[in-house]
C-alpha cells in the first residue's frame, strides 16, 4: 500500500484535525486505527488547542442569531458554525478562552451571558445588582490555560446610568464585579464622575487587562484611554498619539503589554506600544501594499477594524475582504505579516459579503460549569 | 571560487552531487557531513534511507534550494509553499514520508497539514478511496466506541449511534444462527425432496437477504 505512512508521521497529520474527523480517519482500516489508538495524546485535537493560535470568529453585525464563521489558522480554513442556539441575537463584549462573553442587543439594560460556539452551550449571567444601561464591560481571565480548558474570570462593570432614587437618571459611580468562582456580584469600589460620564457616553468596544490594569477607550475620535488599577482602585486617563486624525483606533493586548492600532487618512496605519510614564512608542507600520489591498482601492480607514490576541494581530473590514495579520511565528520574538484570505464560499456555497465584528477564540469542546 | 557539492546515493543505488548549502539544508544529511565526515566524494556518499527515491529527492531539493536562500521576504516563501504542494495525494504521502526520514521538519510539517486539509470533513469511503486504503476493519471495529475522555458532545452522538448499529448487527446474527439450525434440523429430518429444497431455498434467499442489509448498513 503506498500510503502506508509510518505511524508518528500519520500521527502528526491526525493532529492536526477536528475531533469526529479523526473519529472518521480512525475507522478506514486498520493501519489507521492502530495508529489512532497508539498515539491518542498527539493525535488530541484538544492538546493542540491549547498549544496552537487562537481562532478568529467573525460575527455578522447585521442578521444576528443566524450563522458565525471561524477561521481556523492551523490550516487557514473558514467554517461555518449556526447561531441557532442562541436564544436572542447577541452582540459580543469580549472571549475568555473558548467562551464568548456575550450582551443580547434586545435589551437595554445590560444582561450577561457566556456561550461556547462549538459545542452550542449557552448561559446567562446572574443580573448585576445594580440595572444599568450603557456601562463600560471590562473582563480579566484568571488563571493561566494550564489550569484547566475554561479558566476562571471576573467581570468588571463600570459607568453606565441607572434609575436615580427620585426618578430620572443618573450616571451609575459604583463599580461592580462578578467572580466566576463564586457565581454573584458585588460592588467593588467607586468610578469618579469624569470617568463614568466618558464610559457611558463613548460606550468603549473592548476592554484590555494588561499588568494588573483594565484600560478601556473611548469608541471615536478624539480617542483617550481611561484605565483602571484593579488592587490599588485608582482610575487614570491618558492620551493617544495622533487622536483626532485616527480614523480607526484599536486597543490590544500583545506579549502582555498594551498596544495601539489605529490608521489615519491618507497614511499608513500604525501599531504603538505602551511605555514608562504613560508615553506611546511606533512599533510597527502596516505594510502599505497589504494595507492598500486591505482597503480595496479607498482612501479612508473608517470600515476597517482590528482585534487581538496574546500572539497576533489582526485587521479586518468584510467576512470577504480578507485580513491583514501581524503574527507571532514559532521561534519567539519574531513577528511577521500575513494576508488571510476573505471567507467567499464555504463547502461550496457562496457565502456573503457581510460586515462583521471580530473575536478570539482557543476552542475546546470542554463543557462550561460557570 | 570552487563550489562544494555532496554526494548522495539513493535506495536504487544511483548516486548524484548537489550543491553543499542546498543539501545541508536536510538535518540528516547535514548530521552525517559533520559527525561521520561523510558525502565528500562518489566513493563517500551519503547512503539516504530507503524511503527517499530520486524523484522524492528531486522534490526534496527543490525545497531546499528555495528555502535555504536567506534573503527571501515570508511573503515569497509562504507562495512558494503554496504552490510546491499542489501535487497529488500519493506523492504528497510520498513526499511526506520522505521529508520525515531525513528529519526536514518544516517540510513534514507543510505536507502534513496539506494532508490533513485533505482528509479533514470526508467519509471513511472517500478517504479510502482517496489514499487507496483496504477495507479491512470488521463492522463491529468500525463501530467501536471512541474513546471520550473530554466529553465532546460529537463524539457522543457517534458513540450512540455506533451502539445502536452494533445491537442491530448483533440482532441479524442471532437470527443468522437461528435460520442455520432450522436449516440443520430440517436436513436431519430427512424431509421429501421437494419441500427441503423449497425450505432450502427460502433459508438461502433470507441469509443472502441479511448478508445485503450488513453491507448496506
Amino acid at each position: 500500500m503506498w500510503s502506508n505512512l509510518p505511524f508518528d508521521v500519520l500521527a502528526k497529520i491526525f493532529s492536526f484535525l477536528s475531533p469526529d474527523s479523526l473519529a472518521r480517519a480512525r475507522s478506514t482500516c486498520r493501519h489507521w486505527n492502530a495508529c489512532v489508538d497508539t498515539y491518542p495524546i498527539a493525535t488530541s485535537f484538544i492538546l493542540l488547542s491549547l498549544h496552537h493560535r487562537a481562532w478568529f470568529l467573525a460575527l455578522p453585525t447585521r442578521n444576528r442569531g443566524e450563522h458565525c464563521y471561524v477561521h481556523n489558522p492551523v490550516i487557514d480554513n473558514w467554517h461555518l458554525l449556526s447561531l441557532d442556539f442562541l436564544p436572542d441575537p447577541v452582540r459580543p463584549v469580549a472571549s475568555i478562552g473558548a467562551l464568548i462573553l456575550v450582551r443580547p442587543t434586545n435589551c437595554t439594560v445590560l444582561q450577561l451571558a457566556l456561550c461556547n460556539p462549538f459545542t452550542r452551550q449557552f448561559r446567562y449571567l446572574p443580573m448585576s445588582n445594580i440595572s444599568r444601561t450603557n456601562p463600560a464591560v471590562g473582563v480579566v481571565t484568571l488563571d493561566s490555560v494550564q489550569h484547566g480548558p475554561n479558566p476562571n474570570f471576573r467581570v468588571y462593570v463600570a459607568g453606565g446610568m441607572s434609575e436615580a432614587p427620585r426618578g430620572g437618571a443618573m450616571y451609575e459611580l459604583k463599580l461592580e464585579m462578578y467572580d466566576s468562582m463564586d457565581d454573584t456580584w458585588h460592588v467593588v469600589g467607586f468610578v469618579p464622575t469624569e470617568f463614568a460620564v466618558r464610559l457611558t457616553v463613548w460606550t468603549p468596544n473592548e476592554s484590555v487587562y494588561s499588568n494588573g490594569v483594565l484600560y478601556w477607550m473611548t469608541s471615536a475620535r478624539a480617542y483617550s484611554v481611561m484605565g483602571y488599577e484593579i488592587d490599588g482602585h485608582r482610575w487614570r486617563g491618558f492620551g493617544v498619539p495622533m487622536a483626532d486624525k485616527l480614523e480607526f483606533a484599536a486597543l490590544l493586548c500583545r506579549n502582555g503589554g498594551l498596544t495601539l492600532v489605529g490608521g489615519a487618512s491618507e497614511g499608513e496605519a500604525c501599531i504603538w506600544e505602551l511605555k514608562e510614564g504613560d508615553r506611546w512608542g511606533l512599533i510597527q507600520k502596516v505594510p502599505m501594499e497589504m494595507g492598500r489591498k486591505l482597503l480595496g482601492g479607498k482612501r479612508s480607514w473608517v470600515s476597517i477594524k482590528c482585534v487581538g490576541s496574546e500572539e497576533a494581530i489582526y485587521l479586518y473590514k468584510e467576512l470577504g475582504s480578507g485580513m491583514v495579520v501581524w503574527r507571532e511565528m514559532e521561534e519567539k520574538a519574531r513577528w511577521a505579516w500575513f494576508w488571510i484570505e476573505g471567507c467567499h464560499s464555504i463547502g461550496g456555497n457562496q457565502v456573503p459579503n457581510l460586515p462583521i465584528k471580530g473575536v478570539f477564540l482557543r476552542p475546546n469542546l470542554f463543557p462550561f460549569t460557570f | 571560487m570552487m563550489k562544494s557539492y555532496i554526494w548522495l546515493q539513493t535506495a536504487d543505488g544511483s548516486i548524484q552531487q548537489v550543491e553543499q548549502e542546498v543539501a545541508m539544508f536536510c538535518p540528516m544529511i547535514c548530521h552525517e557531513v559533520i559527525q561521520k565526515g561523510m558525502g565528500s566524494s562518489k566513493n563517500y556518499a551519503i547512503s539516504l534511507p530507503q524511503r527517499v527515491n530520486p524523484a522524492m529527492l528531486s522534490l526534496i531539493l527543490d525545497y531546499c534550494r528555495f528555502h535555504q536562500v536567506p534573503g527571501r521576504s515570508n511573503k515569497e516563501r509562504k507562495s512558494f509553499d503554496e504552490k510546491f504542494i499542489r501535487m497529488d495525494t500519493k506523492r504528497l504521502c510520498e513526499l511526506t514520508s520522505a521529508a520525515d526520514s531525513l528529519q526536514l521538519k518544516p517540510l513534514v510539517d507543510l505536507t502534513s497539514r496539506a494532508l490533513a486539509r485533505i482528509i479533514e470533513g470526508k467519509s471513511p469511503e472517500e478517504i479510502r478511496e482517496i489514499f487507496h486504503l483496504p477495507d479491512d476493519l470488521t463492522e463491529e471495529e468500525k463501530l467501536e466506541p471512541l474513546k471520550n475522555t473530554t466529553d465532546d458532545p460529537r463524539i457522543r452522538l457517534l458513540n450512540r449511534l455506533y451502539a445502536k448499529k452494533r445491537k442491530e448487527l448483533k440482532e441479524r446474527q442471532k437470527l443468522k444462527v437461528t435460520v442455520s439450525c432450522f436449516c440443520f434440523y430440517f436436513l436431519t429430518l430427512r424431509l421429501k425432496k421437494s419441500v427441503l429444497m423449497i425450505v432450502q431455498l427460502m433459508i438461502s434467499c433470507h441469509l443472502l437477504m441479511e448478508t445485503m442489509e450488513i453491507l448496506k448498513g
